[in-house]
């Protein structure tokens, strides 16, 4: 038993506390209720081993994005300097005046709420976040998360394949992200977002299990497709 | 617990917010706004979507509770009339805001304003929009006063660029109030003549204005008449100023401006100009005053050409003609003071060229009105111009008027020629009193007149739209004013005329493109993405006013006295009357800066311009604007059932 105190015993009692006021996350819901959009950048791409270096969040609620309702940290690491930072452009000197993981991660879940999360590629930033939390707050993450890549395909009545986030921008005549950060990614997400909600009211989808069902049924078609 | 470190997260925040900065720094007023009022903007802000055709606000909605910027795309407003008008009243593109008025008048919008392609808008709440106006004055100046404040914002640039190539900036609005120093030194009607000089002398002053009882100036005796007087043999210095004033001397009021004044001074060759309110003399302003103001030119200018003892003299006098002009956009005058001045300095110039040819002529020239047609007769003219002139003459019998037209004829030619001379370039219509179909009796134009009524060919129509726009400049005017009451007679009551010239009015179309594009220019060519103000911008305006004008008996010529004439009558609406006026003026500016801009190059003149090389501002000014023509003509094929 001695480890499992241990590790309670890394956590302090105000992350304690503040985890314990965390609301449920929303299984159900409206559509035009509170979203968040998340976008995390990591120290690569396997989810089982890389780490969270970044995260930037923005909510849309009822249709619209407020400029002022955003999320953003840069978590304190240590991090070996490798290829990726050419992508996230986190060097060793930004990551050392990051916040600690467990103040980061916490502070983006109270953000976040009880909101269900969008993402582009959402796969990735779940298990990532999921990881983490478990990892380093004991915590379960059990929020929705939408993958923004399946919507567009589905809203936008085009095959289902994989494109990245600035070939939809350029479908839906967004303009192009000069530089890859969480937040700027999470905000050129958000606006996707606003267009294909926009679609989805058209198609009668209202509601977030709604949503969730059809996406479910186009990758089932897309399935033999894919061999 | 390590410490929250906040600094890189809102760095990274604010990263994020500099693009909507930048964004919104490109368009006024956000451009004019101070950072932190910006920032609370933008923090107040929702970004919202809106796909195609889908409503933003309309009037159902009820009260506006939100102002809106378009991010992306763009908005049309459309009114949904019981009337059988166009239904599209404006656009709205990226950069600009909506409903200001609804808004601020705390109501519904009268309009639905529809996403005329897939766009964004931001939207900030009333409580942060009334914030911003009580604290950025640069904000409310925008609401409250809206396009006429742009408006304001672009003739003041414009203006100032000009002052920066001349280098001086004082205002030709100045009031008269504003100039007058001191208390005026006044006399009464029995004064001796030798106190009032000694008085003028006393007091410095270059004119004695001699006042009655109620403080009225029944004349003026000034160092000219001085003179005068001191040069008649006999003068008697004991006589009462009352036999040697000038009697009613021309006088002003305290709200005019100095071009008024300056205006007047070159009309009458006058040095001094009574400042009158309510009937009492309150100042004088002479020639010095004004010339400490930097427009005396003017004046001395119209003196000169007036004078002017050869053609050549002319010729030389025209290049002041083009400096003054320049100097005077510099000073901030408006469009239609300006060629109203031109039109001034060239009606001194044509008839001083009538007079020098007329002096060399050997045997006696029959009495003529020399006639002027087209943007002349407007009083209209700008630098660039070509000469559409006539002769009217007045003969009993048609074998009178054809043995005065073979006297006239040599005459007209020679004035035509040195016309050319001084840069009133030959017109190639052949539109000139040297040709024998315009040098007619005044029973041959008025049949001339009738007959372009009563037969709407095009050449007829052609023909009506130049010459029915006259005015006699030089010689008497009885058989002019004659010959327009005729014609207004005319075309007051024969309906099939006036719809026909309505018709000829809506061939130039306003060079606007569709809802997502600002203009529609030339594609290729020499004059590539470029329009011309004056035929696509002015005539449309010009075409209208005319029409309306000679169809309700008004008898301007000039096109903004035309419309406040129509204004008058109730036959355009007040506020349709002001966009037009205002429009046009625009136009005009910026077709006067361009040859402003031109003549500094050394280039020809040129009437095209190419938007993109436009600010922003006066890119949406003259987009309104043009869109003002559209709606003139909208009405016209209204009114005319075309």
């Amino acid at each position: 038993m001695k480890w499992f105190f241990k590790r309670r015993a890394t956590l302090n009692a105000a992350i304690s506390r503040r985890l314990a006021q965390l609301p449920t996350a929303l299984s159900e819901m409206e559509l035009s209720e509170r979203l968040v959009v998340v976008d995390v950048e990591a120290t690569g791409l396997n989810t089982r081993k890389d780490n969270i270096l970044a995260i930037g969040a923005v909510a849309v609620e009822r249709g619209g994005m407020a400029l002022n309702d955003t999320f953003y940290c840069v978590l304190n690491r240590e991090h070996p300097v490798n290829d990726t930072v050419l992508i996230h452009r986190l060097g060793p000197e930004t990551l050392a005046q990051g916040v600690s993981v467990e103040e980061g991660l916490l502070a983006f879940l109270e953000f976040v709420g009880a909101a269900p999360l969008f993402a582009f590629h959402a796969p990735f930033d779940e298990q990532l976040l999921l990881r983490e939390c478990k990892q380093h707050l004991h915590h379960r993450l059990n929020h929705v998360f939408v993958d923004v890549a399946q919507m567009a395909p589905l809203l936008m009545q085009q095959p289902l394949v994989d494109a990245t986030l600035d070939h939809w921008l350029g479908v839906l005549n967004l303009p192009m992200l000069a530089r890859h950060n969480a937040l700027e990614d999470a905000y050129a997400t958000a606006k996707m977002l606003l267009i294909l909600l926009r679609q989805a009211q058209t198609a009668g989808i209202t509601e977030l299990q709604q949503l969730k069902t059809a996406l479910k049924r186009q990758l089932q078609h897309a399935q033999p497709a894919m061999f | 617990m390590s410490k929250l470190k906040p600094s890189i997260a809102r760095t990274a925040v604010e990263d994020n917010r500099q693009s909507i900065t930048h964004f919104l720094r490109q368009y006024p007023p956000f451009r004019q706004m101070e950072a932190a009022h910006l920032m609370y903007l933008i923090e107040h802000c929702v970004l919202r979507f809106y796909a195609k055709d889908d409503p933003i606000i309309q009037p159902e909605d009820g009260p506006i509770e939100h102002f809106y910027i378009v991010k992306q795309g763009s908005v049309v407003g459309v009114r949904d009339d019981k009337s059988a008008q166009p239904s599209q009243t404006f656009e709205i593109s990226q950069g600009e805001c909506f409903p200001i008025s609804a808004l601020l008048a705390e109501r519904p919008t009268r309009t639905v304003h529809l996403a005329a392609s897939d766009t964004f808008c931001l939207q900030l709440n009333k409580t942060a929009f009334v914030y911003l106006l009580n604290h950025c004055e640069v904000f409310r100046d925008f609401c409250v006063r809206g396009i006429s404040g742009l408006l304001d914002h672009a003739i003041h640039k414009i203006r100032q660029q000009a002052a920066a190539t001349v280098g001086t900036q004082h205002t030709l609005d100045t009031r008269l109030g504003d100039l007058l120093l001191r208390e005026p030194v006044t006399a009464v009607k029995e004064l001796p003549l030798y106190q009032a000089v000694r008085l003028m002398d006393q007091q410095q002053v270059g004119s004695l204005p001699i006042v009655n009882e109620q403080g009225y100036p029944i004349g003026i005796f000034t160092l000219r008449d001085l003179r005068a007087v001191i040069a008649s043999p006999n003068t008697d210095l004991n006589q009462p100023l009352a036999a040697v004033m000038t009697q009613q001397p021309h006088y002003l009021s305290s709200q005019h401006t100095a071009f008024d004044a300056t205006l007047a001074m070159a009309e009458h060759h006058i040095a001094h100009i009574c400042v009158v309110d309510n009937q009492r003399l309150v100042g004088m302003v002479s020639e010095r005053d004004l010339f400490a103001l930097q427009r005396m030119d003017l004046v001395h200018l119209a003196r000169a050409l007036r004078h002017a003892p050869t053609v050549a003299k002319l010729v030389q006098l025209r290049e002041d003609v083009k400096q003054l002009v320049e100097r005077m956009i510099a000073q901030g005058a408006s469009p239609e003071q300006l060629t109203h001045l031109i039109t001034l300095l060239n009606d001194h110039t044509v008839s001083r060229v009538i007079e020098l040819v007329l002096a060399t002529q050997a045997v006696n020239v029959p009495a003529f009105t020399w006639m002027v047609f087209g943007s002349e007769a407007r009083q209209e003219q700008t630098l660039y111009t070509d000469q559409d002139n006539g002769i009217l003459f007045t003969a009993d019998t048609p074998e009178e008027a054809e043995h005065k037209r073979q006297q006239l004829l040599p005459v007209a030619e020679a004035i035509n020629k040195a016309l050319d001379e001084c840069g009133f370039a030959w017109c190639v219509g052949n539109i000139m009193a040297s040709n024998p179909e315009l040098c007619l009796s005044e029973a041959e134009w008025r049949q001339r007149f009738a007959g372009l009524v009563r037969e709407s060919t095009p050449d007829n129509l052609l023909y009506s739209t130049i010459y029915f726009d006259f005015r006699g400049i030089w010689g008497p005017t009885e058989a002019v004013a004659r010959l327009r009451a005729g014609l207004l007679q005319q075309t007051q009551h024969i309906p099939a005329f006036q719809r026909a010239l309505a018709l000829n009015a809506l061939q130039h179309k306003p060079p606007l493109g569709g809802w997502f594009k600002d203009f529609s220019l030339v594609k290729k060519g020499e004059h590539k993405n470029t329009l011309d103000l004056k035929t696509e911008g002015l005539t449309p305006f010009v075409d209208g006013m005319r029409v309306l004008a000679l169809s309700h008996g008004v008898s301007a010529v000039n096109t903004l006295e035309r419309l406040r004439a129509l204004l008058a009558k109730g036959v355009i609406d007040k506020l349709d009357g002001e966009a037009y006026a205002e429009a046009y003026h625009f136009i005009q500016l910026l077709r006067m800066q361009g040859h402003h801009q031109q003549m500094r190059a050394g280039v020809p003149f040129s009437n095209r311009i190419a938007p993109h090389t436009l600010n922003h501002l006066d890119r949406r000014i003259l987009r309104e604007s043009l869109r003002q023509a559209q709606r003139l003509q909208a009405s016209l094929s209204f009114r005319y059932k075309l």
